[in-house]
C-alpha cells in the first residue's frame, strides 16, 4: 500500500488512517486508525499522535459515471427560415400548330432591271 | 501478445488524424514515441512493445509525438523540451501536476500540443508558459495552477477542453487562433485578451469571473453564460466567485443587459447567439459536465449542436438511496455506496456494482462513458474489468510464452542474460526459459496496468407481449410504457428489475429490456465501439474496444446504438502499481 507522507494531502481526496497511531489533521480533527478523512484545500500536512506504526493510505473513491450520446436530428430543433414551396411550373415546347406568326409580309413594290442593250435603245428611239 | 492494445498505430484511423508509419511492434516508428507506466526508460526503446516509462525520457528525443498509455503520470522533474512536443493520450491518461514546477515551459519558439489528457493537481505548476504556439484538444484541467503571473497560456488553438476549479488565470492569447467548444467552471480569472483575429465561440462559462478588452466582442458568439461576473475595462484580476462580485466586476443574469454593457463599452454588435441560462450539467459536483437532454447548451451552436466540451447524456449517480441513484443495490459486492461516493468496504477484497438499465428509446449513438473519482493506483486499487495478472505464476520448470509480458515475484530471475528483481516487469522475445537461484517466479501480465476498463451490455428490447397476470423472470429488466404496478410499487415509463416471478397489474405495457445479454469490456472516456459478427454495423457484438483482443482498423470497428444499456464497474485491489 502507498503510504502518503505529510505535505502531500490533496484537496477532496479520501485517505485512510492505518497502522496504530491516530492522525491529527487541520489542527482540530483527530482521525483514529481505520477511519477516513478528506483532504481540504490548502491543508497539505498532518501529524501522527500516539505510538506504533504510522500509516496514511490513499483510498479509491468512485464518485459516479456518465453515459453520453451523440446528438441526432431529434435533438436539433433550432429555428431557421422555413423552406416555403409556393408552386411549381411545367414548361413545354410549342407544337407547330401553336406557333403564331405575328407579322404580315407586305410587298411594297418591285423593280425590273434590264440589261442596257443598244438594241433596246434603238427600239425606243424608233417608236418616238 | 501485446500488453497494450494501442489505438494510435499504423493503418488505424484516429480522431486526430495522426499517421503512424508502418513498422514492427518492437521498433519505434519515426516521429513517434510510446510511453507507458509499465515501460522502462533503460530497457525500452519507445516502441509499442517496449515503451519508455516517463515523459521526460521521451521529450529528450526531440521532435516526436509522444503517445501515452493509460495511467497517472507523476514525474517530479520539470519538463522543458527543446523542440516541438506533442502529447497524445491513448486511453485514460492523467498527468498529476501536484509535484511539478514547470511543464512544457518557456519554449517560446517551439510548439506544444496535447490531445486527450487530464491534468490534475495544484502543485506549484505552470503549463505551457511562454509557448509561442500550442494546441489543446480534449484536455481537462482540474484544479490546476495554470500560469505564472503575467504569462500567456492561451496563445493557441483550444478545442473541446474543460477548465475546472482553476484558481489562477486562464488567459486567451493573441492572434489568429481558434477557441471552440470549451467548458469553463469555477474559473477565478478568465482573461480574454485578444484582437479580432481570434475566434471564441461555442463555450460554456459557469461560475466564472470574465474580463477582457478591445475587440473580443466581435468574435465572442454562440456561448452560454451562467452565474458569471464581467469586467471589460482592460484589466483582469479575478476574485471570489458568484454570488460574490469582485471589485470592478458586474454580475449579469440577463443577456440583453450584458449586450448593452458590451455595446456601451465597445460599440457595435456583440455576443451573437449567446445566452445566459443554466447549462444543466448532469453532476457538476463530481466533475461531470455532460448535459441533461433539456439543456439550453444543446443546439446553441451555429452548427446546430451542443456548446461546451461535453455532449448530452445520463448521469450515473451514486446515491445513498437506491431510489434516487442510478445503481442496482442488489448487485453490490463489497462496496459502500454514499452520495457521490462508492468505496471498498473491505479494502483487501475486490468490489463490483451494476447500474440500473438505462433506456435510450430513440436509439441515439453512444458517445462515451467516463468515470469520475480517484483511482488509488499507487495502492493497486483501480476500476478495471480485466485483472492485470494471471492467478498463477511460472517457475523455472515452466516454459514462458513468447512476446508476453511478465512480472517477477519472490526472488530475482535471469532472462536472456538480464537480471530482473522482484517487482520488475519484462517482455519475452524468442527465449522461453529463465533461471533463478532464489525461487523467483514469473506471473503473466494479462493486461497493461493502469488501464481502466468497464463492462457494458446492450439490448434493443423485445415486443410488447406481456399482459397483466403473465409471470416475469427473476433478474430480468423490463421497460414500462404507461403505468403498471409490480409488487406494490407503481412504475411509469421507466425500467424496473424483476426480483421474483410475480406478475404485474395495470393498463401499461411492458417489454423485456435486458435479459441474459453478455457484458463486454469497454474503455471509459472514449467513444464506445465494437467488433461485430460479419463485420457489419448491425451484427451482434463480439467484443468491445476495452477488450485486449479488440481488432482495430477500418471495417472492423463500429459505433453502437442500443435502446437499453447497462454498465458494470469492477474495482480490483491487487492490480499492478506504477
Amino acid at each position: 500500500m502507498f503510504n502518503v507522507p505529510s505535505g502531500q494531502i490533496q484537496p477532496g481526496r479520501l485517505y485512510l488512517v492505518a497502522g496504530e497511531q491516530s492522525v491529527i489533521y487541520e489542527v482540530y480533527y483527530t482521525i483514529a486508525p481505520g477511519q477516513t478523512f478528506r483532504g481540504v484545500d490548502g491543508v497539505k500536512n498532518f501529524y501522527f499522535d500516539g505510538s506504533g506504526s504510522a500509516l496514511v493510505y490513499e483510498v479509491l473513491e468512485f464518485k459516479g459515471g456518465s453515459l453520453q450520446f451523440e446528438e441526432n436530428e431529434a435533438d436539433r430543433t433550432f429555428e431557421l427560415e422555413l423552406t416555403e414551396l409556393k408552386g411549381m411550373a411545367l414548361e413545354l415546347e410549342l407544337t407547330e400548330e401553336e406557333k403564331i406568326v405575328q407579322e404580315t409580309t407586305i410587298i411594297k413594290g418591285m423593280s425590273l432591271e434590264l440589261i442596257d442593250f443598244p438594241f433596246y435603245s434603238f427600239v425606243i428611239n424608233e417608236l418616238r | 501478445m501485446a500488453t497494450y492494445n494501442w489505438s494510435f498505430r499504423p493503418g488505424v484511423p484516429n480522431i486526430y488524424g495522426f499517421s503512424v508509419p508502418a513498422g514492427y511492434e518492437d521498433i519505434r516508428p519515426d516521429g513517434f514515441c510510446y510511453v507507458a507506466l509499465f515501460g522502462n526508460d533503460v530497457r525500452g526503446n519507445g516502441s509499442r512493445m517496449y515503451p519508455y516509462k516517463t515523459i521526460t525520457k521521451a521529450v529528450s528525443l526531440g521532435n516526436v509525438k509522444i503517445v501515452l498509455g493509460s495511467g497517472t503520470y507523476r514525474e517530479s522533474a520539470s519538463i522543458v523540451p527543446s523542440s516541438i512536443t506533442t502529447l497524445i493520450g491513448d486511453g485514460d491518461v492523467v498527468l498529476d501536476a501536484s509535484y511539478w514546477n514547470l511543464f512544457l515551459n518557456n519554449v517560446p519558439s517551439q510548439g506544444v500540443y496535447a490531445y486527450n489528457l487530464k491534468v490534475i493537481g495544484d502543485g506549484y505548476s505552470s503549463f505551457f508558459n511562454g509557448a509561442f504556439s500550442f494546441g489543446l484538444r480534449d484536455v481537462i484541467f482540474d484544479g490546476c495552477s495554470m500560469t505564472m503571473p503575467g504569462a500567456y497560456v492561451g496563445d493557441g488553438d483550444v478545442v473541446n477542453c474543460t477548465f475546472y476549479n482553476i484558481f489562477n488565470k486562464v488567459k486567451f492569447g493573441l492572434t489568429e487562433r481558434t477557441w471552440n467548444g470549451c467548458t469553463f467552471v469555477n474559473c477565478n480569472d478568465v482573461d480574454l485578451q485578444s484582437d479580432n483575429r481570434i475566434k471564441i465561440q461555442s463555450h460554456i462559462f459557469y461560475n466564472c469571473n470574465i474580463s477582457g478588452a478591445t475587440l473580443i466582442y466581435r468574435i465572442m458568439r454562440f456561448s452560454l453564460f451562467y452565474k458569471c461576473n464581467f469586467k471589460f475595462d482592460g484589466s483582469s484580476g479575478g476574485g471570489l466567485l458568484y454570488p460574490s462580485v469582485p471589485a470592478g466586476y458586474t454580475y449579469f443574469s440577463d443577456i440583453d443587459a450584458l449586450r448593452t454593457y458590451f455595446t456601451t463599452t465597445f460599440g457595435g454588435n456583440s455576443l451573437n447567439g449567446c445566452k445566459i441560462a443554466d447549462p444543466k450539467f448532469n453532476n457538476e459536483n463530481i466533475g461531470d459536465f455532460s448535459l441533461k437532454f433539456d439543456s439550453d447548451a444543446k443546439n446553441l451552436s451555429y452548427f446546430g449542436t451542443f456548446v461546451g466540451a461535453n455532449s448530452i447524456g445520463y448521469s450515473i449517480k451514486a446515491s445513498s438511496s437506491e431510489a434516487t441513484g442510478d445503481f442496482d443495490f442488489s448487485s453490490i459486492d463489497n462496496l459502500v455506496v454514499g452520495d457521490d461516493s462508492i468505496i471498498l468496504d473491505d479494502p483487501s477484497l475486490d468490489g463490483q456494482i451494476e447500474t440500473k438499465v438505462k433506456a435510450n428509446l430513440i436509439g441515439r449513438e453512444l458517445s462515451k462513458a467516463p468515470i469520475f473519482g480517484y483511482n488509488a493506483d499507487r495502492n493497486g486499487q483501480y476500476i478495471d474489468s480485466i485483472a492485470d495478472l494471471a492467478t498463477t505464476g511460472k517457475t523455472t520448470a515452466d516454459a514462458l510464452d513468447t512476446q508476453t509480458p511478465y512480472l517477477v515475484e519472490v526472488a530475482a530471475i535471469t532472462y536472456n542474460g538480464d537480471i530482473y528483481q522482484p517487482g520488475e516487469k519484462f517482455t519475452t522475445r524468442t527465449v522461453t526459459s529463465f533461471s533463478s537461484d532464489g525461487g523467483g517466479i514469473c506471473r503473466e501480465i494479462l493486461e497493461a496496468p493502469q488501464r481502466h476498463t468497464i463492462l457494458a451490455r446492450f439490448s434493443n428490447g423485445g415486443a410488447f407481449e406481456f399482459y397483466p397476470g403473465d409471470p416475469l423472470t427473476e433478474g430480468y429488466w423490463y421497460y414500462v410504457n404507461g403505468t403498471i404496478n409490480y409488487n406494490g410499487t407503481d412504475y411509469t415509463d421507466t425500467v424496473f428489475k424483476a426480483i421474483d416471478t410475480n406478475s404485474f397489474t395495470g393498463a401499461g405495457e411492458i417489454i423485456e429490456a435486458m435479459t441474459d445479454q453478455v457484458y463486454q469490456h469497454y474503455e471509459p472516456g472514449i467513444k464506445f465501439t465494437s467488433n461485430n459478427v460479419g463485420d457489419v454495423r448491425t451484427g451482434a457484438i463480439i467484443r468491445g474496444n476495452g477488450d485486449p483482443d479488440y481488432e482495430r482498423g477500418a471495417g472492423k470497428e463500429f459505433p453502437i446504438n442500443a435502446r437499453f444499456i447497462q454498465l458494470k464497474y469492477i474495482i480490483r485491489v491487487n492490480n499492478l502499481k506504477p
